[in-house]
């Protein structure tokens, strides 16, 4: 399973919509539900299925979809696969 | 490392499930061996792990592999494995018997079929919701299933939720820091906890305003409770910080005199940076004394400072999200929170406990006294003897707080009260019990005559009892007594399970309770059982009490041998056959009887024994036994009653027992008697009796049905 569709999944179990769609521009606007308590949800689940750790900081400075994609790419994991 | 060989995998298997059983560790172990090393290493672990839940961790893990092979465990009777079994065939068929069963047997249901559960609730009468919403398990679930578990209790439809006969309750939450991650799992650890709440939370920060404020959400809102959850983070260096316990318990007394709420106040927890040797500042300790003290009537503490203790400061926090989000704990210790903020909520709105019962043997000391003697008996010397120590220190502290504390066991009076009088080592004392009951009558029937007796309500009742059967007998009979589970550790483990209960804490002491607790010790004319006879024969009538009779031989003659060699108080002559001897006896053609008692919360396994040989047209009893664990439940006439239906067809005319005295086996002195027998004199054998088949028995009594496994139909 690639590092897109994980990430896909855990955003599907956080807002409960199985058919969630994920694009890099997406922001927390676009998203009903997507509101600072659900941020936190989302991080931490991601967090924990890619055993990596994010700071406070990079966890506020997140715009968008994509910038997520370069945290996680930033520790290491890519969207080529799991790690 | 590489590539160990299978005997090794099922070595460290088996070691890593002696020590603990982390189940995501386990899967990852076994995706990495091959699907035989698997099943054999499980095989292997399962061989060694005893009844508990590692070893069903292990049968769930098996079954993903080789179902046929715990299905198989279930057969012979693992109940672990059968619970597996049950659970998994709801999850693939949504069979919704197999889901009732599953819960019905105490072991806790895999989240898989939680779920499932949940979405097929519509379905579901009203004692299957409920029994399936008090095992959600969110105490133990990791952050995102309790998550989504909390999701789906949320959504069950209003009047399905509606059918739950719980009590209803609106809680507040008001928080110095975010409260919305754990609101959700607090109202599901409610359902869990058998209570339909709503829980609503405001803004973070929001404290005396949202009381104040007359048009602010929590005046609408009603609260039955209000929970003011803070944190030692939530506290600036400066003044605030002496101002702590005060300015809480203004809050609280305003709360209870503008709303009418009870109110749980959580205290200070210590932070990482507490942690170290010099231990938590002397404000933090100096506001956590303050706060018990200052707080008004019908507020109460919440002890976080114990909770984080217990969990770890360093599993507890984390500080990133205080930043990000003034989020105070990490998100996977929401769900403990939850589940004990539950429990504190509980025990502030259900009937406080007042009365302990405890059973003696191997709850307030080790062995079976009637087995092994007052001085037999395991007080202090090691791990166990001294747990049992520890736990006679408990109630001795409950004592003191006002509950009173009482003895149930199924015993001789002699018997049980000898260790209190001859063991020094002992804590607690005859007079420390409001009340002392040792009979051998159920004690679904002893509880109810104490209580009346005590002037309580069974509703006040804990009931301590190792004996899986007693506890789920008092479950069923009266469901209203609080009945822990045991645990894994055993006794080692239940005096720390009995503080996290939440049962012994609420208690307040008053001037009266205490006093009433020293009258009834006092009570020198001690009334003594009735025994209700009326209730017995009702009682043991609705057991379903089985008893299956085969003769001696190859498949039971190891636990035959194994009861002649230990069973000492239903015992008429004590004469320990080998197993050679056993088999002589078979080889005769003497009568031979081997008895398995079942009832309708389980069996007991093959419990009973009895052989007697033909001398003409007489029947000599030469041995006959129970074991104590279904004295009480006239097993004995089933037993006489298949005896006197072979003397008949054999043509027998008189059969002849004797009973032998002996130091433990004084409860069944009046047997042959009571039976029918007539003494018929005595020789350096014991008491002669004699029975004349022609006379009827006493099949009045009679309430268990005997098969005879040799015609395999009611006899």
């Amino acid at each position: 399973v690639s590092t897109r569709e994980r990430v896909r999944v855990i955003f599907a179990d956080v807002f409960d919509a199985p058919d969630f769609e994920l694009r890099d521009d997406m922001t927390a606007d676009d998203v009903e539900g997507w509101d600072s308590l659900n941020h936190i949800n989302l991080i931490i689940a991601i967090e924990n299925e890619f055993a990596v750790q994010f700071e406070g900081t990079e966890i506020a400075a997140l715009a968008n979809v994509g910038d997520l994609f370069a945290l996680l790419a930033s520790r290491g994991v890519t969207n080529g696969g799991a790690p | 490392v590489t590539d160990p060989p299978s005997s090794q995998l099922a070595e460290l298997l088996a070691y890593m499930t002696r020590i603990e059983l982390d189940p995501d560790r386990l899967r990852a172990f076994l995706s990495v061996v091959g699907k035989a090393d698997a099943v054999a290493a499980l095989h292997s672990a399962l061989d060694r792990v005893p009844r508990g839940t590692r070893r069903l961790a292990l049968a769930r893990e098996l079954h993903a592999f080789d179902p046929e092979a715990v299905e198989g465990f279930a057969r012979n009777g693992d109940d672990c494995a059968r619970h597996v079994v049950a659970e998994h065939r709801y999850v693939a068929t949504g069979d919704v018997e197999a889901l009732a069963a599953a819960l019905r047997d105490g072991w806790p249901l895999e989240p898989a079929a939680v779920e499932r559960g949940l979405q097929d609730a519509g379905a579901f009468d009203a004692t299957l919701l409920a029994a399936l919403v008090q095992k959600l398990g969110l105490g133990a679930a990791g952050y995102r299933q309790a998550s989504t578990l909390a999701k789906r209790v949320a959504d069950l439809a209003p009047d399905l939720r509606g059918t739950l006969a719980f009590p209803r309750l609106n809680v507040a939450l008001l928080g110095e820091v975010t409260v919305d991650y754990v609101r959700p799992l607090l109202e599901a650890a409610l359902l869990e906890a058998g209570i339909l709440a709503t829980v609503r939370g405001g803004a973070f920060g929001e404290l005396e305003q949202a009381v104040l404020d007359q048009s602010s959400w929590l005046a609408g809102f009603a609260p039955d409770v209000v929970v003011v959850v803070g944190s030692t983070l939530a506290l600036p260096d400066g003044p605030a910080r002496e101002e702590f316990a005060r300015r809480r318990a203004e809050l609280a007394a305003l709360v209870t005199e503008r709303l009418g709420s009870d109110v749980l106040v959580t205290n200070l927890e210590a932070l990482p940076t507490h942690t170290g040797p010099g231990g938590a500042p002397a404000w933090v300790v100096r506001q956590n004394a303050l706060l018990a003290e200052a707080l008004p009537e019908r507020a109460h503490v919440f002890d976080l400072a114990s909770l984080v203790a217990e969990i770890g400061v360093d599993r507890w926090f984390d500080l990133r999200l205080w930043s990000v989000a003034r989020q105070a704990t990490a998100l996977h210790a929401t769900p403990v929170l939850a589940d004990r903020l539950a429990r504190a909520i509980r025990s502030l709105v259900e009937p406080p406990v007042k009365l302990i019962v405890t059973d003696l043997d191997n709850v307030l000391w080790g062995g079976t006294v009637a087995e092994v003697g007052a001085d037999g008996v395991q007080l202090g010397g090691n791990e166990l003897g001294e747990a049992h120590l520890r736990l006679q220190e408990l109630l001795r502290e409950c004592i003191a707080m006002g509950f009173l504390v009482a003895v149930c066991s199924k015993n001789t009076e002699e018997a049980a009260r000898s260790p209190f009088v001859s063991r020094p080592e002992m804590l607690l004392g005859l007079d420390d019990f409001a009340a002392f009951e040792a009979s051998f009558l159920p004690k679904s029937v002893q509880l109810p005559e104490v209580v009346e007796r005590l002037n309580l309500g069974l509703q006040s009742v804990l009931f301590l009892d190792d004996e899986p059967h007693e506890r789920a007998e008092m479950r069923d009979r009266h469901p209203e007594v609080r009945v822990p589970e045991w645990p894994e550790d055993g006794i080692v483990g239940l005096p720390t399970l009995l503080a996290r209960t939440g049962w012994l804490t609420r208690f307040r002491v008053t001037a009266a309770d205490e006093l009433r607790g020293k009258m009834v010790r006092d009570e020198t004319t001690r009334q003594t059982l009735r025994a209700t006879y009326a209730n017995l024969g009702d009682f043991l009538g609705s057991l379903d009490l089985v008893a299956r009779v085969t003769p001696i031989g190859a498949a039971n003659i190891d636990r035959v041998t194994q009861l002649v060699q230990k069973t000492n108080q239903f015992n008429l002559t004590t004469p320990r056959y080998s197993r050679r001897e056993l088999e002589e006896r078979i080889a005769d053609g003497a009568y031979t009887a081997a008895v398995e008692v079942e009832d309708r919360y389980g069996p007991y396994g093959l419990t009973g024994a009895l052989v007697a040989g033909r001398h003409g047209d007489t029947l000599a009893v030469d041995l006959w036994l129970m074991s104590c664990r279904v004295m009480g439940k006239t097993v004995e006439l089933a037993m006489f009653e298949h005896l006197l239906q072979y003397a008949r067809t054999a043509g027998i005319e008189t059969i002849e027992a004797r009973y032998r005295p002996t130091d433990k086996n004084g409860a069944i002195a009046s047997l042959l008697p009571d039976l029918g027998f007539e003494l018929a004199g005595e020789d350096a054998e014991g008491h002669v009796y004699r029975f004349a088949v022609k006379r009827e028995a006493l099949r009045a009594n009679l309430h268990v049905t005997l098969v005879d496994e040799l015609t395999g139909s009611p006899a």
